[in-house]
């Protein structure tokens, strides 16, 4: 494919350096006054600065070489302000030697302007992760900025956290937090009786990260991008952002409680769905793909308790809109259809030190067409075991995502070490395997073992 | 107003603010899907019994299309007269019947049988000739004497078209394909009843195609009657319980919705009405009702009690109230039938199971929105001063002799239920068509008479294969027909044969001028042919073809039983079977059994199966259910005591009386297990909850129930017994038979949870009645538990009390329980702030800091404790989050945040002997801060000669866990606490595993008192098996602060401290 690169018109581009400016000199600023403040000040109470720097070093088990090198400082603030609000704030800074999670300068069109990363040369990139502020006003929680805003309960996929987008620089293997990109949003929580209602209104128009052809984790499966016919010239346009400030936003309500030993929610979202919808169009010299984001309507619920040693989980998303590749014979190469994801997981800790966790995703597809790339219910299951030792210093896990319609599945193993209170030590081994079509398939030549050192300051 | 009702509360709220919208809702759907109902087919033929894809049928059907064989009608013309039916009256009036018959246009004239039909082959000079008994319509003289004669001489229709003793012979129609049974057996019985009968003639009409258009008039019949004879019934009832116009129409209009919806979606899907759907009318009619009763009586006593509350507010109270009881005994009752529809490969119980579970669905939706709507449209009876007090104290008083005698009680119930189990092993699984109808029912009578005098209108029939075309002229093969024939002849209830052998064999005869001795089978091919041949020179080519195919494959044998009884036919089947595997094999022949017996016996073997399958999962879901609801697997268990107890008696019935298990009866158990624990929860929910009153025991809350539920309990079993008991009045006698079952098994239910049930209860005290998980109306917290901390705090002073007086000089106050009794008095503040810092050092000495933030407050039955980490970077964010219930059995709720995941994990309730988050001490020492929980140990005073700890005097107090489990789960064998008597705080507390070796030693320093309450500010633990180390300090202790409750939600876990 080859893509253009957007330039961010120059006014919102100052706003985002500005924004980014801002983070940092808070850090800087807190740091230096708390290292320089008496002990006896109320404000050195008020304001906690900290940060994490991480290294980690990745080797491709198939051909021995590097896949990351990757240094990140992740420093963050937090004030409370004696009117009884909150301010937070989080940066990143990353640099990866390797550079072949996001090869060169990758182009930043699924993010909108104030929310895009600095990048300084083609390795090294900065990003103001999030900036909000929590306060309460009478009985509503309200917290507005920058955040991340989770809903559900699944462990490794994602069946209703759909309100913030990802990055899928390094597919699902880092740690949500890190991979989800945060978004600009207004999040107000109200107590409805015994239960909660959320509001949110999300005006920031940033969508998945998706890797560039030549990336390490690049798409190739036909169940997320289309698979052109061999010897086909494909062209592919900038995708088409949704620009109207008011009409493209995204908005949401979860009702949540607490009841009878059950934990509940009722969730609605009407967004744009973070992956766009690659249409195609077949002209005499080739394809055109014209990727262009979709709306749809998101209802689902959970529930979850806990009887005796186990936790119940369960989740259901239904969207109404879901436009699927489909092959050759549809004119425009997408269909639609609404599609109804759900996850039944069991946890269990019936064993001293040991957690056993084992879901069952399932996706169907409610007006399948036999064209369709993907299924009509595409079935994952997931089976976590994982156990501590010497009082929990020492932790072995094992992953094991298995798709059931293409047999391809990812198996992670890992064992962290907390050497000192604030030194993590980790190696772990990802290992992918299966038909190349698959959603973990398609990796099956990036398996890796992964050495990493955290440090908290 | 609204801030002041609970969540269910302001739904119900929400409901009856649109009173009229709801109630012409509710009106709509009736009208809407009733207009359905007069579409709906009927099919009462036997073999809707059966499943479109049993083998069974599928071979039957095969073996139809091949042979042209239906369900017949049979019509005997009977005459006692000293010639029989050889006179030219009956004769003449066989051959009027016949042609009357086959001119009906649902008959197929071609495949009427009788003597006016069927030919004699008669041996002539060229050979044989066919011709016919009885002469045509046009000309021809009746002979009498003669027809005797030719009958006498051709065996193969003596005992099947003619008795034997020529007292009477068969008229034998068959309809066209596809015609329905009723109006056949209807136009037949018009024809039969027009015709003149001479002197001592007697006409009957008989045979399957009779039986399943017989059952279909008995059906009308039965719904004609039934049916309002319930509702008339039933709102008697309603009468009775509430006296009021009110009270007795609305629960209807519930009823209606039931059955307009059931049958209107039965219409719809085009599922027919089968016999034992008739069935269904009386039993919705009955549970339909049963919730309306529950809610009405409820709001009743409300108004007795809050005279002056507005009528709007009562009723949504009492919605709320019983909302939850309502749905958990649609839910069970739903899964009875669940468990007919699961475990029954029949279509028509399949339909029974799944319209009736729809039905009761329907009442629900209708009990929680219609109901309440239309009782604030149109007022709700009002309680009041009513004859019905008396059965307020008559319960209680019933109660307390119960309670008096709780074992001898549960010993009676026990024997009765070994009794039952007794009765239960003399079950017999039987079946027969002809059961079906009351014995002084024509059809029955002609049954009788056509059985006694033929050999038999049931037909079972052997299709025997050759590998070959024409294969049946081969005489070997005909002779192991012939056999077959014989063997089967031998076998009881087999009265006669017929196959195309004794075809055979009669042309045989009449080739060799009708010499017995030829009445054997040809031993040359070429003859069998040509026989044949001969015959179908003057005969029909249709002639055989019951018998054999046309390539002369494929024979038909048919023999002739003369019961349709299951177990005498399996017999019959058995032997066939092995004789068939036997003499057959190799021989180039197939032998299959097929025919209207062998259908029924493999649908029948089939009944034990559906009705252990039907009956376990039934069980299964329901014992799920209550589980659930009780959120306690003895809960579950105790809510089933009453229902199998009434199972196993009903079986004992059936066992004792010789009442069959067949396809009516076999239904009773799912049925009467999905309505008779509806007793049980009902009663075991109202034990749940606490009256109110400060001195809840388990006793005071078991007559509460009487009082209470015990009345609303007793019109349910009535509506729903009495609703049953009409169905015992059907002309179906195995609906009768079912409708009587379920009515007495229904009532020993409800006997059992009023009985057996509480003295259960009051014995072993179950953990899970002190846990209450549904919202209380009137408040409007999140789900607390109430009393159970009530009875733990007796416990305690009760093990205080006694032990106290036990120990010698009655009231030491240093006695080892007096001491541990004071520790645990301690106060230690409503709520709490405090930092901690942990540190954790291993056996080389590496050390691992911690610094967390807390805070804990204490309400009445609840601790609730958030312990958020803030060092180092790495933890910083996580959060732990437990609500700690006092009440025993209670298990705690927890949850965890992790920063990565930012999302909030709800973890199960740890086990209390696990280490905490990788410290030395375990979640029981975290959480009972250096208390414990008395009822877990034994304690005794101990002098190990260390009379004082760091300059303190203290006292050592050795405790041993109560029992094996405890030890086990707490992870100690032993503990001794060394108490400071100045502070009530043990300085040093040492611990042994359940091997007797030594684990941890516990060490409280620097204790000082904090806004008045003694604060211990650093814990020191070290494990003496791993060598591992925790030290936790404690800094900013506050105990003044109010902390906002806000805090302990789990929404704030990621927001941070």
């Amino acid at each position: 494919m080859t893509s253009a690169k957007a330039r961010a018109p120059v006014g919102i581009a100052r706003v985002r350096d500005g924004a980014v400016a801002l983070t940092l000199s808070l850090i800087a600023f807190g740091a230096g006054w708390t290292s320089l403040r008496a002990d006896d000040d109320p404000w050195s109470d008020r304001i906690d600065v900290g940060a994490i720097v991480e290294s980690r070093y990745a080797v491709e088990t198939d051909d021995g070489s590097t896949q990351v090198l990757e240094g990140v400082l992740t420093p963050d603030v937090r004030i409370d302000f004696p009117e009884g609000f909150q301010l937070t704030a989080i940066a990143r800074l990353r640099g990866d030697a390797a550079d072949k999670l996001e090869p060169g300068h990758p182009s930043q069109d699924t993010r909108s302007s104030l929310s895009r990363r600095w990048f300084i040369g083609d390795d090294v990139d900065a990003e103001l992760r999030e900036l909000f502020v929590d306060a309460d006003l009478g009985p509503v929680a309200l917290r507005l900025g920058k955040q991340q805003i989770v809903w559900g309960k699944a462990d490794g996929l994602k069946v209703l956290d759909r309100v913030d987008p990802q990055s899928f620089r390094e597919f699902i293997l880092p740690p949500m937090e890190d991979s989800r990109i945060p978004l600009w949003s207004v999040n107000a929580e109200v107590p409805v009786g015994d239960a909660y209602l959320q509001l949110i209104w999300v005006p920031d128009r940033t969508y998945d990260d998706i890797p560039e052809r030549d990336a390490a984790f690049a798409f190739t499966s036909p169940l997320l991008v289309p698979k052109p016919p061999a010897g086909v010239p494909v062209t592919v346009e900038d995708a088409e952002r949704p620009d109207r400030p008011i009409a493209d936003t995204d908005a949401g309500a979860r009702l949540s409680g607490f009841f009878g030993g059950w934990e509940w929610s009722v969730n609605y979202l009407y967004h744009y769905a973070d992956l766009p919808v690659f249409y195609q169009e077949r002209t005499a010299d080739g394809i055109r793909v014209r990727p262009k984001y979709r709306r749809t309507h998101l209802a689902g619920g959970s529930a979850s308790t806990a009887v005796g040693d186990m936790v119940i989980r369960s989740e259901v998303a239904y969207q109404t809109d879901r436009y699927l590749t489909v092959d050759e014979t549809d004119p425009d190469g997408v269909a639609r259809s609404g599609e109804a994801n759900w996850v039944l997981g069991l946890d269990w800790s019936g064993l001293t030190d040991t957690f056993v966790s084992g879901q069952v995703f399932q996706t169907v597809l409610t007006d399948h067409d036999r064209a369709m790339v993907q299924d009509e219910v595409e079935t994952i299951l997931t089976f976590l075991v994982q156990r501590t030792f010497l009082n929990e210093t020492l932790t072995a896990r094992l992953f094991h995502f298995q798709g059931v319609n293409e047999g391809d599945g990812l198996v992670r193993a890992s064992v962290d070490y907390a050497l000192r209170s604030n030194v993590d030590l980790s190696l772990g081994w990802d290992y992918f395997f299966g038909d190349n079509d698959g959603l973990f398939g398609q990796y099956d030549n990036r398996d890796r073992v992964v050495l990493g050192v955290r440090v908290g300051l | 107003m609204t801030a002041d009702l609970t969540g269910a509360e302001r739904v119900f709220w929400r409901i009856t603010g649109w009173p009229r919208t709801i109630l012409c809702a509710g009106l709509l759907v009736i009208v809407g899907l009733g207009l359905f109902v007069p579409s709906l087919t009927t099919d009462t033929t036997p073999d809707a019994f059966i499943a479109d894809d049993n083998p069974a049928i599928v071979y039957r059907d095969r073996v139809r299309q091949m042979f042209g064989l239906e369900d017949p009608y049979i019509i005997a013309v009977v005459d006692e007269g000293p010639d029989g039916v050889f006179n030219r009256d009956t004769l003449a009036l066989v051959a009027t019947l016949t042609r009357a018959i086959q001119r009906l246009p649902m008959i197929d004239p071609d495949r009427v049988t009788s003597l006016a039909t069927e030919r004699d082959i008669v041996g002539t000079e060229a050979g044989m000739m066919v011709e016919p008994f009885l002469p045509n319509e046009e000309g021809g003289t009746l002979d009498p004497a003669r027809v005797r004669a030719a009958v006498a001489d051709f065996p193969l229709y003596q005992g099947t078209l003619v008795a034997r003793d020529g007292s009477a012979t068969l008229i034998i129609a068959e309809t066209v394909a596809m015609a329905a049974d009723e109006p056949a057996y209807r136009a037949i019985k018009g024809v039969v009843d027009g015709m003149a009968q001479p002197e001592g003639v007697s006409l009957h009409i008989a045979g399957e195609g009779a039986i399943s258009g017989y059952l279909g008039a008995y059906i009308d019949a039965d719904a004609k009657r039934l049916n309002p004879l319930a509702a008339v019934v039933i709102t008697l009832v309603l009468v009775m319980a509430f006296r009021s116009v009110a009270g007795a129409v609305l629960p209807n209009i519930i009823v209606m919705a039931t059955l307009a919806v059931a049958f209107g979606l039965m219409a719809i899907t085009h599922v027919p009405f089968y016999v034992i759907t008739n069935s269904l009318t009386a039993i919705l009619i009955g549970i339909a009702v049963a919730d309306s009763i529950h809610i009405l009586s409820e709001y009743q006593d409300r108004t007795v009690r809050h005279p002056d509350q507005q009528q709007r507010l009562t009723i949504v109270r009492t919605m709320a109230a019983m909302w939850w009881p309502v749905t958990i005994t649609t839910v069970t009752t739903i899964a009875g039938f669940a468990g007919i529809w699961l475990g029954a490969d029949m279509p028509p119980m399949e339909a029974f199971g799944i319209f009736a579970a729809i039905g009761v669905g329907v009442a629900w939706i209708y009990t929680m929105t219609v109901l309440p709507a239309a009782l604030v449209l149109f007022g709700a009876p009002k309680g009041g001063r009513r004859a019905a007090d008396l059965f307020g104290p008559a319960m209680e008083a019933f109660g307390r002799f119960v309670l008096a005698h709780p074992r001898a009680v549960v010993t009676l119930s026990v024997l009765v239920a070994v009794v039952g189990v007794i009765g239960a092993t003399r079950v017999i699984i039987e079946e027969s068509a002809i059961g079906n109808f009351q014995q002084g029912e024509p059809i029955v009578i002609a049954d009788e008479e056509i059985n006694g005098r033929f050999d038999g209108t049931n037909y079972l029939d052997i299709v025997v294969e050759t590998d070959r075309a024409e294969g049946l002229f081969d005489p070997e093969r005909l002779r192991r027909i012939a056999a077959l024939q014989a063997f089967a002849a031998t076998l009881p209830g087999v009265q006669g044969s017929t196959s195309i052998v004794d075809y055979v064999k009669q042309m045989h005869r009449a080739v060799n001028g009708h010499d017995r001795k030829f009445a054997i089978v040809p031993d040359d091919p070429d003859m069998i042919a040509q026989l044949f041949l001969l015959y179908s020179t003057t005969g029909e080519p249709t002639d055989f073809q019951e018998e054999v195919d046309y390539a002369y494959q494929r024979a038909h044998v048919r023999l002739h039983l003369n019961t349709n009884r299951y177990r005498a036919n399996r017999a019959i089947i058995e032997a066939l079977n092995r004789y068939l595997a036997d003499t057959f094999a190799g021989s180039g022949m197939t032998g299959a059994l097929s025919g209207r017996v062998y259908v029924n016996h493999h649908w029948l073997d089939t009944i034990a199966g559906n009705h252990v399958r039907s009956v376990v999962i039934s069980l299964v879901l329901v014992w799920l259910t209550a589980a659930a609801v009780f959120r306690s697997a003895v809960g579950g268990t105790l809510a089933m005591v009453p229902v199998v107890f009434s199972v196993l008696l009903i079986y004992g019935v059936m066992g004792f009386g010789g009442i069959w298990l067949g396809v009516g009866t076999s239904m009773f158990a799912a049925i009467a297990i999905g309505l008779g624990v509806d007793f049980a929860v009902h009663a075991l929910h109202r034990m749940q909850t606490p009256t109110g009153e400060t001195d809840d025991g388990t006793e005071g809350r078991i007559l509460a129930m009487y009082r209470g539920t015990g009345r609303a309990l007793f019109f349910n079993c009535a509506a729903v017994a009495l609703g049953f008991l009409v169905l015992a009045s059907s002309s179906v006698p195995p609906l009768a038979r079912f409708g009587a079952l379920v009515a007495l098994a229904v009532t020993v239910s409800f006997v059992a949870a009023l009985v057996t049930l509480p003295a259960l209860v009051a014995l072993c005290r179950p953990a899970f009645l002190d846990r209450r998980v549904t919202p209380l109306s009137g408040c409007g917290q999140a789900p607390v538990v109430r009393s159970g901390g009530g009875l733990s705090g007796v416990a305690v002073l009760a093990a205080a009390l006694t032990a106290g007086a036990a120990s010698a000089g009655a009231q030491d106050p240093m006695s080892a329980d007096a001491i541990m009794a004071r520790v645990v008095a301690r106060d230690d503040g409503r709520q709490m702030t405090r930092t901690l810092h942990m540190a954790m050092t291993d056996r080389q000495g590496t050390t691992r800091e911690r610094e967390t933030v807390s805070y804990v407050v204490q309400e009445d039955n609840e601790k609730k404790t958030v312990i958020f980490y803030t060092e180092p970077r790495n933890v910083k964010g996580t959060a732990f989050l437990t609500y700690d219930y006092s009440g025993a059995g209670t298990e705690d709720d927890q949850w965890l945040y992790l920063p990565a995941l930012r999302k909030v994990r709800r973890i199960s309730a740890s086990d209390r002997g696990d280490y905490f988050l990788g410290t030395d001490f375990t979640y029981e020492d975290i959480k009972k801060e250096n208390k414990v929980a008395l009822e877990d140990y034994r304690f005794r005073r101990f002098d190990d000669g260390n009379a004082e700890v760091d300059g303190h005097a203290t006292i050592a107090i050795e405790g041993v866990p109560a029992d094996n489990a405890t030890a086990r789960e707490l992870g100690y064998g032993r503990a001794v606490w060394h108490i400071d008597p100045a502070i009530w705080i043990a300085r040093r507390t040492e611990m042994w595993d359940i091997n007797g070796n030594p684990l941890k030693t516990i060490n409280n320093d620097d204790i000082r008192k904090v806004d008045g309450i003694w604060t211990v500010h650093r814990i020191e633990a070290e494990n003496h098996k791993t060598g591992h180390r925790t030290v936790f300090e404690f800094s900013d202790v506050d105990y003044a602060t109010p902390v906002d409750p806000k805090m302990f939600e789990t929404r704030r876990l990621e927001r941070g401290p």
